[in-house]
Parts: structure tokens; C-alpha cells; sequence
């Protein structure tokens, strides 16, 4: 039994259960609404670790508003409410986090906020910080030491979530022109650079549509990045500014998702036609694709074993995952298929898993030094 | 029959074998006009025989054995037991009440304003189709034929939000491939969504015999077959492209007919001959569309040459909560002032969204249809 929570456009929160061991002529798949919304597309949906009952589920809403709900199996109750007045029209929600000291927000215009739920003895004020505009990803680090953006002529960057909230010192002005395109601001620990010129020397456009962390640890962030132009960028920060690979991918359009699978060297890419890839991120080739998808991919939940999306066409799907072959190059054995599908009423736009394990024999990757392990095995085949 | 049936064809003299298998053939038709004949005679006594054969005797046709579509906006008919709960059926009415056409459903504007319609073609477009979209011209009532300009910087998505900004509320491109016309977009204005067909069997309405002429007047529509929600998306957008109140004087009625998923356009007169007698006479153009992709804004301009703009911030970073609702204040009191105030110009999209896009391998059999 997999658990999958899914928003939509018409604000509401929807639970998705997939049980592959169901009955011969019952649905293997079953929705619940949780929460009705009042006509606000949701934006971003996040869930706080299952280690606390009841789970905190956190979304944000087109008109700026946001909920912070706690979430008992199906039944949710409201925790706090509060709106971002500094979302201006045309931006929206790109980001949000949620963690012990509260809940992180981004927005596409810079906006970021973190906003504490504790209330005694009375209610804390948010912290506020403001991020370059024109960002049109942000991702929190699992450990949540720090954060990632990327956007419109944005490079990817990577701040640390505390001194990000510190007050900054009024800019001088008066340094060099060059110098100051390069500083970094305060806060930011690394800043990326474009890729190189193409063959004819002409400057490639920056756009960066989707972001995710590949293994994070405190030494250094490897991070994948999706492009309008259809490449996946894979960083470094240790080795260099520039992406040390650069894979193209899309088929139709740009990346919209991306997503790291719970298996070793896997990423999940969609793009804006209607493709989902399985990629190996030893060697960038794509290692399967999923058949029948016939919108854009909006929001990919891994969990073991099996992958959720959420797509435009009002589909959820529940995809199946298999190991990528033990040497890169090698031939793919089995191929993930789409298990099962279910119609939704009205278009989801994001999806996340709820992180429970309910039988599921797989082990799974939750704690910090479960990463730090991976970490180590990815180094290793960097290495070689 | 026997088993041992005698088959003409092993007789090896010609005339023979010719002169048993017309015989053979003779009395096979007239064994089967007997049988009708006896048929409509006891039919003639007893209509409910009729009836009962009619009722059973139904063709198995692609379309009658359509593969059910979670998507098809009525219940399952091979479905146990009532599973569509209240709470479903409102939720895809609130959806339907929410798309980006229900402003023209919802609007109090007077219905007989025909919506504005911007027709052009591809760049460098030929007789062929300026003849076709003449005819469009005179079908759509609020339609407009410019001129696709010549040089850069005429992108769809371009010609889209300065259409947009003219208050106009679809844009239709003719494109055109061999001199010849071979595809439609639709896009819907202000904010999409853009739909592509493929145009086929194109007919105009001095190619049909024995055609109407067209009046001015704006027609009623028929919108036959969407049953799945991309077919009402596809038939809502067609909907919008007319005024919402026909003039019933002109009795001319625009139909789109959709039978496994092609849209036929079909444009009639009707003549009420007695009472009980309608006629129709067909007035022109014919054509056949075919939905290729939809997309969810209008459509994008891919400028990759433009120069980059610098990192710049838009937020304050430390707004104090309460000045921020104060300065959010002033538009509110002042809504004369926002009203009165010039649009924001529309700004095409820098990437395309698929909502739907046709692919060879989403017909997994023949029965499956998506409009």
C-alpha cells in the first residue's frame, strides 16, 4: 500500500492510495479528497517527516495564501493559515519546505519566508528573506543546511538556510562592474555559471525550469538541473561552476520535472511535451521511458519501488521502477511501465509521496547518515 | 447447405462451369428475396416483430464499442453499481465552471456582440488558402482576415498578446503546406489554451453542388459528439468563437460533428417545408479537422537570442508583515482607478505546455477515441 497526496487547480489536497494486492475487479487505486479548497490552484504541496504524529502537511496557493495542515491518516485539520503579501501578479509558489523550526516558502519573485508554528507562549513572526527574481525553482537540501534556486537567466546558487535570513548590509555600488557580477551575496555559498558558448561561439539562453539534490551532504552539493532547452545540467560544487555534464533529454520542449529516484544513479525527468524518462546519471542516456502519457508531466513523487505523476491530461499514474543496470552501458533488463491510472476531476498539478512504508519489504532511505552512505558510493564512481 | 458442397470452380470446362455458378448465384438472391418478402409480410402484420428485430439487430461498429475513458463525462455504463458520488459530479462542474472559457458562459455582456476573431495565414501563404480563409471569414461572425505580416518578430505568440491587447478573443491561423491548406490553430485569448488540427477534405462553397448562399446573419451551432473533457475543452473553445445568441432569421446552423475524434464542419440552411417536413440545403465550406496537440497558454516565443538580463531582486527582504497589508491597501480603495487604468499587455510564454498531445502510441486499439 502506497500513499500519494496530490493538489489541483481547484485547491484540493486529494489522497491516492495504490494497493497492487487488491482484489480481482476492484480498483487498485482509490481517492479521497482530504481537504476541499475554495477555487486557488495549489502550487506546491510538502510533508513533514512521519516521524511525528500527526504529519504536517504544508500547501501553497496561487492567490498567495498558505496552509499548514496536520494530517492523521485521511483526516486533516488546519494548523495555521497565512498569506505572502510580497507574491506580486504573474509569480507564484515555486518552493516549500517543511521542518522542525517551521515552514519554508519560496516564491518565483524572491520571496522567501519561513514561517514558525509554534505559538506559545505567542505567535512568532516570520523570518523574511529576499532571493534574485525570475526564479522558477527552488529545492531545500534533505538536510535542510541549505537551499537551491535557479530561474530565468538565474544561475543555479546555493545559500545556507541560516545566514540567508541574517540581515544583509546595504550594498556599496561602488565596486567594479565585472566583480560585482560575481560576488557572491551574503548567505550564498556557490553560485553556478553558464555553459560553454555552442560551436559558433554564440552564448547559450540560462533558463533553468527544475532543480533537485542528487546526494547531499555539508562538504558539497551535487545537484541536477532541468532546462528550457531540454538539457539536464548535473553539478558539482566541489569540482566546478560550470554543470560537469550536460545531457540533452527533452524530445518535444524544455524539462519541467525532475525528480531523484529512491535507487541508486536514477533521476526522473519529464519534459514539456508528454514524455517521462527514467535517466541514468552515470552516463546520461536515458535509460527507459513510459508509454502512454499524453500531457505534460507536471510533478513526479518517487517512492520505492514505485513513481507517481501527477499530469496536465488529469491523469495520476503510478509507474513502476527497476533497478538501472550494475555498470553504466550495460543493457536495461526490465522496464517501468505505468501500473495503473486514475482520472481526476480536475488537473493535478502537484504530487508527493507521504513517506510511510506500509509492506513494503524495500529498505528506505530516511535518516541523515543513510545519505551520507550514498553519498560515499556516488564519490566512488566519480572517481573512476 | 451440405458439407459436401459442390463448388463450380472444379468444373474445368468455362461454359459450364460459368452457366451452373450464374444459376447457383440466381437462386441464391431469389431464395433471399423470398425470405424478405415473407419477412415484411409477417412484419406488416405484427409491427412488434419489427421491433424486436430492430432492437436486435444493431451494427458493431468503432464507435459503438468505444472503449470506456475514465475522462467521458457521464458514468461508466458497464459499471456495478453507482460509484459517481454527489461530491464527484460537483467537482467536475466546479472544474468545467473554472476552465478559461467560462467568462464567456458567465459574462453579462449583450450576446448578440459576435467575440472578435483574428484570421491569418502562415508566412508566405498562397491562393489556396487566402480562398480558405475567405470562407472562414463569412462563417464567423465577429471574424477579421489580416495579412500574416512579412520579417521577423511576427511569431504566433507575438501576433497572440497584440491580438489580446485589441480585445480580440481567438486567434485561427491557417497554415499551409504544398500551396495547399493543411492545418488549424485555435488560439483562445487572453491566456489560451491553443489547440492544433490537422485540416483535411477541404470543400468550399463554390466547389458543392447546388449550395446556399450565406447571410450575414450569426448562426446557430451544433456541437455533436464531445463527450470526454478534451471534447468539451475542443467544443467549448469552438463555442466561444460564436456570439452567444444567434439571429434565428437567418436559419443557417454551423455544426461540428465529432465521430471518432474527427470533427466534421458542416454549414446548413433550414426551410421548414410543412409542419412536419424540414429541409436542408447546405451552404459551405466543408472541411475535416483533426486535434493534434493542445497547449496550455498561448503559444511561446522561443527568443534565445536575447540579451540576459541581471540578477535583480524584486522583494524587499525585510518587509515588516503589517506595512506590507497597508501598501496592498491603496488598489483596493481605489477601484476606479485599476479599472480605468490600461490593461497589462499579454507577454507570450517562454515554453509550451502540452495539455494533450497525439502520439501513435496512445491509440492502443482502434476503439480508442479521446475527444
Amino acid at each position: 500500500m502506497h500513499r500519494f497526496l496530490a493538489g489541483d487547480e481547484l485547491g484540493n489536497i486529494k489522497a491516492i492510495c495504490y494497493n497492487p494486492n487488491a482484489a480481482q475487479g476492484e480498483d487498485k487505486t482509490t481517492t479521497t479528497t482530504i481537504n476541499h479548497g475554495a477555487q486557488h490552484a495549489i502550487h506546491v504541496l510538502a510533508l513533514g517527516s512521519t516521524s511525528e504524529k500527526p504529519q504536517l502537511l504544508a500547501a501553497g496557493f496561487s492567490d498567495g495564501s498558505a496552509t499548514a495542515l496536520s494530517l492523521q491518516d485521511l483526516d486533516v485539520s488546519e494548523v495555521h493559515r497565512w498569506k505572502e503579501t510580497r507574491l506580486r501578479d504573474g509569480h507564484r509558489y515555486i518552493g516549500l519546505e517543511t521542518s522542525e523550526r517551521g515552514i519554508f516558502s519560496c516564491t518565483s519573485n524572491g520571496a522567501m519566508r519561513l514561517t514558525s508554528l509554534k505559538n506559545d507562549p505567542e505567535p512568532m513572526p516570520p523570518q523574511l528573506s529576499a532571493l534574485p527574481t525570475r526564479l522558477q525553482a527552488w529545492r531545500m537540501s534533505p538536510n535542510q543546511e541549505s537551499f537551491t534556486y535557479g530561474g530565468d537567466e538565474v544561475e543555479v546558487s546555493v545559500w545556507d538556510t541560516e545566514r540567508a535570513f541574517f540581515p544583509r548590509p546595504e550594498s556599496t555600488g561602488s565596486e567594479n562592474k565585472k566583480r560585482k557580477r560575481d560576488t557572491l551575496f551574503p548567505g550564498e555559498i556557490w553560485r553556478g555559471k553558464n555553459v560553454q558558448n555552442d560551436h559558433l561561439g554564440l552564448r547559450q539562453p540560462l533558463r533553468i525550469t527544475s532543480l533537485t539534490y542528487l546526494a547531499p551532504s555539508s562538504a558539497s552539493h551535487h545537484l541536477a538541473a532541468g532546462t528550457e532547452l531540454g538539457h539536464v545540467h548535473r553539478y558539482d560544487t566541489r569540482t566546478a561552476r560550470r554543470p560537469v555534464s550536460n545531457w540533452k533529454v527533452g524530445k518535444m520542449s524544455g524539462i519541467k520535472a525532475l525528480e531523484k529516484g529512491m535507487l541508486e544513479h536514477e533521476l526522473f525527468v519529464s519534459d514539456n511535451g508528454n514524455s517521462l524518462f527514467a535517466l541514468d546519471l552515470r552516463n546520461g542516456h536515458i535509460a527507459y521511458g513510459y508509454k502512454g502519457l499524453s500531457g505534460a508531466v507536471a510533478s513526479i513523487a518517487p517512492s520505492p519501488s514505485i513513481l507517481a505523476s501527477a499530469c496536465l491530461d488529469r491523469y495520476v499514474r503510478i509507474h513502476s521502477t527497476f533497478p538501472l543496470p550494475q555498470q553504466a552501458g550495460q543493457q536495461q533488463g526490465r522496464k517501468g511501465e505505468v501500473l495503473d491510472k486514475v482520472y481526476m476531476k480536475s488537473t493535478p498539478t502537484v504530487i508527493v509521496w507521504d513517506r510511510a512504508v506500509k509492506q513494503v519489504p524495500v529498505a528506505v532511505p530516511e535518516d541523515d547518515d543513510v545519505w551520507e552512505t550514498m553519498e560515499t558510493a556516488d564519490g566512488n564512481s566519480d572517481e573512476e | 447447405m451440405s458439407s459436401s458442397r459442390f463448388e463450380p470452380s472444379i468444373i474445368k470446362n468455362k461454359q459450364k462451369r460459368e452457366e451452373i455458378a450464374r444459376k447457383n448465384r440466381k437462386a441464391k438472391s431469389q431464395q433471399k428475396l423470398q425470405k424478405r418478402l415473407a419477412q415484411a409480410k409477417l412484419e406488416a402484420n405484427d409491427p412488434a416483430v419489427k421491433k424486436k428485430r430492430l432492437a436486435e439487430n444493431v451494427p458493431r461498429t468503432l464507435d459503438n464499442m468505444r472503449e470506456f475513458d475514465p475522462s467521458i463525462l457521464t458514468a461508466d455504463p458497464n459499471a456495478a453499481g453507482p460509484s459517481s458520488s454527489q461530491d464527484q459530479v460537483d467537482e467536475a462542474a466546479a472544474d468545467i465552471a473554472s476552465d478559461p472559457f467560462a467568462s464567456y458562459f458567465t459574462s453579462t455582456d449583450d450576446p448578440s456582440i459576435p467575440p472578435k476573431v483574428l484570421i491569418t495565414t502562415s508566412p508566405k501563404a498562397s491562393k489556396a488558402t487566402y480562398e480558405f480563409c475567405d470562407e472562414l471569414v463569412g462563417v464567423f461572425p465577429g471574424a477579421e482576415f489580416i495579412r500574416r505580416k512579412k520579417g521577423k518578430g511576427f511569431e504566433m505568440g507575438r501576433i497572440a498578446g497584440w491580438a489580446a491587447g485589441r480585445d480580440y478573443k481567438h486567434l485561427l491561423v491557417v497554415n499551409e503546406d504544398m500551396k495547399k491548406p493543411n492545418a488549424i490553430t485555435l488560439v483562445h485569448l487572453p491566456n489560451g489554451p491553443s489547440a492544433y488540427f490537422k485540416l483535411t477534405s477541404v470543400e468550399l462553397t463554390k466547389q458543392i453542388f447546388g449550395h446556399a448562399r450565406a447571410t450575414p446573419h450569426h448562426p446557430e451551432l451544433v456541437l455533436n459528439g464531445f463527450v470526454t473533457r478534451l471534447g468539451h475543452a475542443v467544443g467549448r473553445m469552438f463555442q466561444t468563437t460564436f456570439p452567444p445568441l444567434p439571429e434565428f432569421q437567418g436559419r443557417q446552423v454551423v455544426t461540428l460533428h465529432n465521430q471518432r475524434d474527427f470533427l466534421f464542419f458542416r454549414r446548413h440552411r433550414y426551410a421548414f417545408r410543412s409542419t412536419e417536413k424540414v429541409a436542408l440545403q447546405e451552404i459551405g465550406p466543408r472541411f475535416t479537422l483533426k486535434l493534434r496537440w493542445l497547449k496550455k497558454g498561448i503559444p511561446a516565443v522561443l527568443n534565445y537570442g536575447e540579451a540576459p538580463k541581471p540578477l535583480t531582486f524584486d522583494v524587499d527582504p525585510f518587509e515588516v508583515e503589517e506595512k506590507d497589508v497597508k501598501e496592498k491597501e491603496p488598489p483596493v480603495d481605489g477601484t476606479i482607478d485599476s479599472a480605468s487604468e490600461p490593461r497589462k499587455p499579454v507577454v507570450p510564454p517562454k515554453a509550451d505546455e502540452y495539455l494533450w498531445a497525439w502520439k501513435p502510441e496512445l491509440e492502443t486499439t482502434r476503439r480508442t477515441f479521446f475527444l
